[in-house]
This record gives structure tokens, sequence and C-alpha cells, in this order.
């Protein structure tokens, strides 16, 4: 299993825990091939503050070490959690600005890098959208092609 | 870096019951992420 929990402090002393957990493969199609890990970000006391730099910087190296390390695909779901976001970001939910930050942050550092960014939106009138992103090294582009084809949102994550 | 986005405007019934379990699962996962708390951060 892929499972880890990786804690972090900020320099301003928030407290962060970046956890990947392994998809069940008996719970996904047999199509794929590669092991799926979320990654789930929790911090315990939300900054009043929108991220520095640094702390943005800290993930997304962790994201990028981790897939350096396993050859896998990360599936982030941007939670609706309440979220500071600056002013030209009020009129959109916090989780379309959970997204926006996480592939602002994941390109910056992997401009010239071999990876694979998949954002997938999905609408929903009545719970809000749902902003999902797949992650992998670009050598797997067709794994990341056939597990949107069979429907990686379509199942629970137990 | 490759980036690229699929918009899924009509989503089904079944998609949109499974996210909300998925959802729901996450938050599961958030809330034992922080009773395990301690653990990660222990009080010096």
């Amino acid at each position: 299993m892929l499972d880890t929990i990786i804690p972090y402090t900020t320099v301003e002393g928030f407290q962060y825990l970046i956890k990947f957990t392994e998809f069940n493969k008996s719970h996904l199609p047999q199509t794929f091939i590669l092991p799926i890990v979320d990654i789930t970000i929790e911090v315990m006391e939300i900054p009043n503050q929108i991220n520095n730099g640094k702390t943005l910087f800290y993930f997304s190296s962790t994201i990028q070490k981790f897939l350096n390390e396993n050859n896998a695909v990360l599936y982030l779901y941007c939670s609706n959690d309440p979220i500071i976001k600056n002013k030209s970001h009020q009129d959109i939910s916090d989780a379309q600005f959970r997204s926006k930050l996480f592939c602002k942050m994941f390109e910056k550092q992997n401009s010239d890098s071999d990876f694979i960014c998949e954002n997938i939106i999905i609408k929903d009138p009545n719970n809000g959208d749902h902003h999902i992103h797949l992650i992998s090294k670009l050598e797997n582009e067709i794994e990341i092609k056939t597990i949107i084809n069979d429907g990686l949102p379509y199942f629970e994550n137990k | 870096m490759k980036t690229s986005t699929i918009h899924i405007d009509k989503p089904s019934d079944r998609l949109l019951d499974n996210l909300r379990n998925l959802r729901k699962a996450k938050e599961e996962r958030k809330e034992q992420m922080r009773a395990d708390w301690a653990k990660y951060f222990p009080k010096k």
C-alpha cells in the first residue's frame, strides 16, 4: 500500500497533514493498471490569511516527490471547506478557488517537467460543482484517459 | 507539464450520487485525521 501521512507546520505556525490513501483495487475497474492514490490536505485551524508561496511550494514539492518515488495516479478532490480567498476570487466557490490554486502552484513548479494534470469539472446545481484533478507522469497519459473513460468519479474510496 | 480540462455539464444521477458518497468518505477521512492529530504534532 502507498498510504502515508506527512505532517507540516508553516512558518506562520499553521499545522497541516498531507495524507496519501491508495484506492482499494477491488473496487476499481480491472482496466486500471496503476495504483490510484487520493491526496487529502487538512489543516487544524483555518489560516486567517492566504497561504504564502512557501507553503504552496511545499505542497507541490510533496506531490512531485511522491510521484517521482511511486508510479501512480494521484486523485485530488477539491473540497468546499472554507478557505481565505483574495479579492479577485470572491465570486467563485471555495472548491473552485482550491482547484485554481492547486493548478497554479503545480504548473508553476513543474512547467518544464514531465507531468500531466487532468482537470475534471462536474456540474452539480444542487451541491456545487465538483472539481477533481488526476496527476501523474506524462508517460501515464493513456492510463489517465482510461481512468476518465471508465469512470473514476463513479466509485467511492473505501 | 501537460494540462487539460474536461467539463461534464450533464452528469447522470448515478455520478452525482457517487460523488456525494465520495465527498462524504473524504469528510470522514478528514475527521479521522483530526482525531489522530496529536500523533503527528506531539506537544513539546
